[in-house]
């Protein structure tokens, strides 16, 4: 009986040994695409990917991360306004489900600072006051969470860029802030391969453009 | 050992084992047949599944057996999902979604309304515009004037809708009905709304046509939703030619409790400005308001709101009667005004919506119209709760009840007039979606006034029909009762609601940035209270005489917005025609057009915003056809017209950051092109002299300063 008690454990580990590892392959294949993707089909198919992986690992937040952040580069590419919001708040009901599996996660809060402002381009006349503070705020509590996550930096550094001077954003500001962002993701080692690892190269580039 | 390693062996194998592979393909089309690309197909609980591409076309191989659900999605579509039984080879799984309901797709009830929210796109004005219409000023009303339906009556305050008078315009917030939304009445200085438009998130400006879940309005109803819980925690300066103000907002994780003040004083301002009336003492005003909301659940918010004003100004006015003109007649003002509400409001298993709301009041006016003295005070407490049940995907049937407790007290010098009104009221509405192109709403309203000793049952209907992506049909209909003034309530014997019914019939077309809307509309008044002759002295009280009075108006409204036509600029044009006539009180024995109404009126509303300045230009022009005036010349009574009204104004708006704070200067020249105009003349008890009654002043400049103070900490 102990025996078997022992066996049933063996088995049942090792049976979760390889779930876990069909889901990491699945991942890292579906990552891949990601880093590969071009246009707005190419981040649709890939957010279609993870999101069969976050329906079927429902205790999982990586699939639901990695879908929202999908459909928000896919939303790029969607110039009609109606659909690029639908989009978009699917992003943001995705990013939810992910908060739900996994609380206060800094990633999670940057990815839902970075879709509030994808909102306010649909209509920033009457979304910008509104949208930018909750973006702003979502942003700090990301900073809060984890303070040496470097994208909630990036974002910030963003915003600031594309801010005018004069209504507290400019070049100079947000120099400082990317400078920081820069400096984080230089000492950022993510957990494992599958964490969130990107926009180390954008803070560079937009760093540089900010130096000119 | 050895079965029990077979055992080990045939469970470890058992979830990567490829027994045999099936193939799945298909296509995915939407209801017209055409490809959507980019839906989603997935075997459930599997990471089995594939896009749909251009055409399309999905394929995907999978080693699952047996009995599995086959799923497709896409944003803004409704999931579709099959029973398959997969034993290898190839299957060909077809799908036609339907689309998710949108605003494009469903039609929605618009007969008559006129909604504001940041909340939606396709909305004809938002609470930003409000703000930036040149002649509005930052007050609500002044906004709504501007829009088709609503008559620019400049010598008092109110919304005159289509032939009523300000009485039949009602205004609630969050559901509560607010008995003086405007400061105290002067006689011929208009006055504005109480309330700041940045308290709202959304305003729906009714002119007809409207739910069963309001009454006691025979015109209008404007429905104001207040603010969430604010973002963040900040605080905000105003300083003004007229005043100055602040307040603080602190958010918590659920909760935010803020705390407003402002004090306005027109002293200074009518020192530099030259008045045309004679101010004793310039109006001054102090308003207080605490503001506090807490989340109480995800779909849960509680909503409280005081809000606490106190104004005084004395004036002197010619004394028509006296024939030589020496003497003056000495008006003074002074007001108390509290409204205090409480709101919850919740959603029960995703279908049900609970609302509950309370809210007390209390106005207290003491007028001085020398020599007399005059203390009006009006009490009124009320409780509102409604449900609504969603049926289906849109259907939704709402039943709600209300109570209004209103006690008040009139002191006429040495004679005092107090009584209580109490009027409840019930309703059940339902709107039901035959297609996602046809919708009806049906809802019953009943009624009761203690005062008046009589019920109602009013029945409204709207119907809406989607003709294409982007216009719609709509036509309404509805009887709205109103209880008289409750003035006439006293000592009478009057026994009918007064009583309005609407026909109404709207085309529009609302895409993302143009706006084009038409509506005819045909309303009957019957049951308008009479009143006796009053004695020549004003402020005594007025009796009824009988519920015999009865009228009709009848007209177009025409509404054109642009967004798109010209760069970084947004205009609206209105236009509207009214032919209305009215038998009531006592100066109209007949059926005659009211002095409230002009018969043609334009507003051109137009706003440019310039990047490179930071600022944002506009002006509006308002025309109205000239309004009847009251002659005391028994033959021809309401014959003769005023002139013509014409006002331009214009406002700039520099957006700009003092010390690190975002700020706006905003500026405002009221009738910048100096027409002279006449409203109405006031006429001597013998009919033999008259003042003309035009604007307080000819031109009027309004600047501002507004200091936003955000915690700054993002980037320090």
């Amino acid at each position: 009986m102990k025996k078997f008690l022992v066996l049933l454990l063996f088995i049942t580990t090792s049976g979760f040994a390889q779930e876990n590892k069909k889901f990491e392959k699945a991942m890292e294949k579906n990552l891949t695409l990601l880093n590969d993707a071009k246009t707005g089909e190419d981040y649709t198919n890939v957010a279609n990917a993870f999101e069969r992986i976050a329906k079927a690992e429902t205790k999982e937040w990586l699939p639901s991360y990695y879908e929202a952040f999908a459909l928000i580069l896919s939303a790029n590419d969607v110039s009609d306004g109606t659909k690029k919001d639908a989009v978009l708040d699917k992003a943001m009901e995705v990013a939810k489900a992910a908060e739900a599996i996994s609380p206060d996660n800094s990633e999670i809060v940057t990815l839902q600072s970075w879709i509030t402002s994808m909102k306010i381009s649909v209509d920033p006349m009457n979304r910008g006051q509104k949208l930018g503070m909750e973006a702003s705020v979502l942003t700090s509590r990301a900073i809060e969470l984890d303070p040496e996550n470097p994208r909630p930096y990036l974002l910030q550094g963003t915003g600031l860029f594309y801010t005018p001077e004069q209504f507290g954003g400019g070049k100079d500001k947000a120099q400082k802030v990317l400078e920081k962002a820069v400096e984080k993701f230089n000492s950022f080692k993510p957990k494992n391969k599958l964490m969130p690892d990107w926009g180390k190269e954008r803070a560079m580039s937009l760093l540089e453009e900010c130096k000119k | 050992m050895r079965p029990l390693l077979n055992l080990y062996a045939i469970l470890i194998l058992f979830p990567v084992t490829a027994l045999s592979q099936t193939t799945i393909s298909g296509r995915i089309t939407d209801a017209k047949n055409q490809p959507v690309a980019g839906a989603n197909v997935t075997i459930k609980d599997s990471y089995d599944g594939a896009s749909a591409d251009a055409n399309g076309s999905y394929k995907f191989s999978t080693s699952d057996e047996g009995d599995v659900i086959v799923v497709a999605s896409m944003v803004g579509f409704t999931s579709a999902e099959k029973r398959l039984h997969l034993s290898g080879g190839e299957v060909v799984v077809n799908f036609n979604l339907k689309e998710a309901s949108n605003e494009l797709n469903t039609v929605t009830i618009t007969a008559g309304a006129f909604e504001a929210s940041d909340e939606k796109k396709m909305v004809i004005l938002s609470p930003l515009d409000i703000v930036t219409t040149a002649s509005a000023v930052g007050d609500i009303y002044g906004a709504l004037q501007t829009l088709p339906g609503a008559q620019p009556t400049q010598e008092q305050e109110g919304l005159f809708v289509r032939g009523g008078d300000a009485s039949e315009a009602k205004t609630l917030i969050d559901g509560m009905l607010v008995a003086n939304p405007y400061f105290s009445s002067v006689p011929d200085v208009p006055q504005r709304g109480r309330f700041s438009p940045f308290l709202f998130k959304g305003t729906n400006f009714s002119t007809g046509g409207y739910s069963a879940q309001y009454g006691q309005a025979m015109s209008s109803v404007l429905v104001l939703e207040s603010e969430d819980l604010p973002p963040r925690s900040m605080g905000n300066i105003a300083l003004m030619t007229v005043g100055g103000g602040g307040g603080y907002t602190k958010r918590w994780e659920n909760t935010s409790l803020g705390a407003n003040a402002t004090y306005i004083n027109l002293a200074p301002y009518f020192a530099v400005m030259k008045q045309n009336r004679d101010w004793d003492s310039p109006p001054q005003s102090f308003s207080g308001s605490l503001v506090f909301r807490q989340k109480t659940s995800e779909t849960g918010m509680l909503k409280a709101f005081m809000n606490y004003q106190y104004s005084d100004l004395s004036l002197n006015y010619p004394n028509i009667d006296d024939v030589t003109n020496n003497s003056k007649m000495h008006f003074g003002l002074n007001n108390y005004n509290i409204f205090s509400m409480l709101s919850y409001k919740e959603v029960l298993d995703k279908k049900w919506t609970l609302n509950l709301a309370g809210s007390y009041s209390k106005d207290l006016s003491r007028v001085r119209p020398s020599p007399q003295s005059l203390v009006f005070s009006n009490q009124l407490w009320q409780a509102r709760g409604s449900v609504a049940h969603s049926l289906g995907e849109l259907s939704v049937i709402r039943a709600g009840a209300e109570v209004q407790y209103n006690p008040f007290s009139n002191l006429y010098n040495n004679y005092r007039i107090d009584s209580t009104e109490l009027y409840s009221a019930v309703f059940l509405e339902g709107d039901a979606y035959i297609t996602r192109k046809l919708v009806a709403r049906a809802g019953l309203r009943v009624e009761n006034s203690y005062l008046l000793r009589a019920s109602n049952i009013a029945p409204r209907l709207s119907v809406a029909y989607k003709l294409g992506k982007y216009d719609q049909l709509n036509f309404a209909y509805g009887d709205f009762y109103q209880t008289p003034d409750r003035n006439y309530l006293i000592q009478t014997n009057l026994d009918h609601f007064e009583k309005a019914t609407h026909y109404i019939l709207n085309y529009q077309y609302v895409d993302e940035k143009r706006t084009f809307r038409i509506e005819g509309y045909y309303k009957l008044y019957h049951n308008l209270v009479r009143i006796k002759k009053p004695v020549s002295n004003p402020y005594q009280p007025v009796f009824a005489e009988d519920s015999k009075g009865k009228g009709y108006a009848r007209g177009v409204d025409v509404f054109w917005r642009d967004k798109k036509t010209l760069k970084y600029t947004d205009y609206w044009i209105s236009y509207s025609y009214i032919d209305a006539k009215r038998m009531y009180l006592y100066y109209y024995p007949e059926e005659l057009q009211p002095t409230f109404t002009s018969n043609h009126i334009v507003n051109v509303v137009w706003k440019r915003w310039f990047p490179k300045l930071r600022s944002s230009f506009g002006f509006t022009y308002a025309y109205a056809s000239g309004r009847p005036y009251y002659k005391v010349d028994e033959s021809n009574i309401l014959s003769d017209r005023a002139h013509d009204y014409h006002n331009l104004s214009i406002t700039a708006n520099y957006l700009t950051t003092i010390y690190k704070y975002f700020t706006v200067v905003s500026l405002t020249v009221g009738n910048v092109a100096g027409f002279d105009n006449v409203y109405t003349y006031n006429y001597s008890s013998d009919g033999l002299r008259r003042n003309a009654i035009g604007p307080t002043s000819k031109r009027t400049i309004f600047l501002g300063v507004f200091i936003n103070i955000g915690r700054d900490d993002d980037t320090e």
